[in-house]
């Protein structure tokens, strides 16, 4: 506990919530949400588990909120709880991880200068999701917990419970993994991409 | 010495950003909050009667202990010992208000 330091949003947010402000509860589901939710997609493949996931880990979190220590910052502790709500509902699933939230099937890529605009500013996200759906879901995970949702890697390796050196290797794979898939999917253009 | 330049922008994360994170819909979204406001219970907060009764009495005491030293000192002394006491007394406040910022939230 660091006397010195003034009490972070989070804390604020957490006492208040504590306390039972219901203004309080939701910023804290907001400002969460969305990560949590990519999480969650991430690992169980699919908008409707993924919901449930996250509405089952929110719900299981903040009823033992009274059991969270300041081990570990909020968000990794609700991750954490998100992850391994997720890891079960897949286990449950039972089958192979469905992926309807990218397309089924690349456009043609651009060649030109003019096209590869086009492509950079409206199909950017396209790409950007099929390369990450040809990674394996752990990979896309760990990217995305780490350039999207600004994990560190000690928050990370909280999170899905791995090692500092395993993880780093495993997010070094992953990079080389999707500027792989990327060249696959783009072979003339994907320098532009990166 | 020049300052170091700055690292050149990570194309990997640039590119993961712009595709930005995933959002749930907003019903979902709206769903959620509704449940987690109306199912979170605060639990009544019982207060350790006995620990701040006895916090007081120990107050009073060390408050009276103080009085009487100062009281049976002589009136140049005790000029000079009281501003070294509400310094201690402050100082002890601002470490219990400390306290207070610092603790978890109270919730079950």
């Amino acid at each position: 506990m660091d006397f010195f330091q003034p009490p972070s949003a989070d804390d604020l947010l957490l006492r208040q919530a504590g306390q039972g402000q219901p203004q309080a509860l939701t910023q804290l589901v907001q400002r969460y949400q969305a990560l949590a939710y990519t999480v969650a997609v991430r690992v169980v493949g699919n908008a409707e588990d993924a919901e449930e996931v996250v509405q089952d880990a929110f719900l299981k979190a903040f009823a033992a909120l009274g059991q969270f220590r300041r081990a570990a910052k909020f968000s990794t502790w609700l991750y954490r709880i998100v992850y391994n709500t997720a890891l079960t509902k897949k286990r449950a699933q039972g089958r192979p991880r469905e992926l309807p939230l990218t397309p089924a099937t690349p456009e043609p890529p651009a060649t030109s200068g003019d096209g590869w605009a086009a492509v950079r500013h409206a199909d950017q996200r396209k790409y950007l999701a099929l390369a990450l759906a040809r990674l394996p879901p752990d990979d896309a995970l760990v990217l995305t917990l780490h350039y999207l949702g600004e994990q560190s890697i000690a928050e990370m390796c909280t999170i899905l419970g791995k090692k500092t050196s395993a993880l780093k290797m495993q997010l070094l794979r992953s990079r080389q993994q999707l500027e792989a898939a990327l060249i696959q999917l783009l072979p003339t253009d994907h320098q532009h991409l990166l | 010495m020049s300052p170091r330049p700055p690292a050149p922008p990570d194309p990997v994360k640039a590119l993961l950003q712009a595709q930005g994170l995933q959002q749930p819909s907003a019903a979902f979204s709206a769903a959620l909050t509704r449940q987690v406001v109306a199912r979170y219970a605060a639990p009544p907060t019982v207060p350790y009667r006995a620990g701040a009764w006895l916090g007081k009495l120990i107050l009073l005491a060390l408050g009276s202990l103080l009085g009487l030293v100062l009281s049976g000192l002589p009136r140049a002394e005790a000029g000079i010992l009281a501003p070294a006491l509400a310094a201690a007394v402050l100082g002890l406040g601002g470490v219990l208000w400390l306290f207070e910022q610092q603790r978890p939230p109270a919730a079950g």
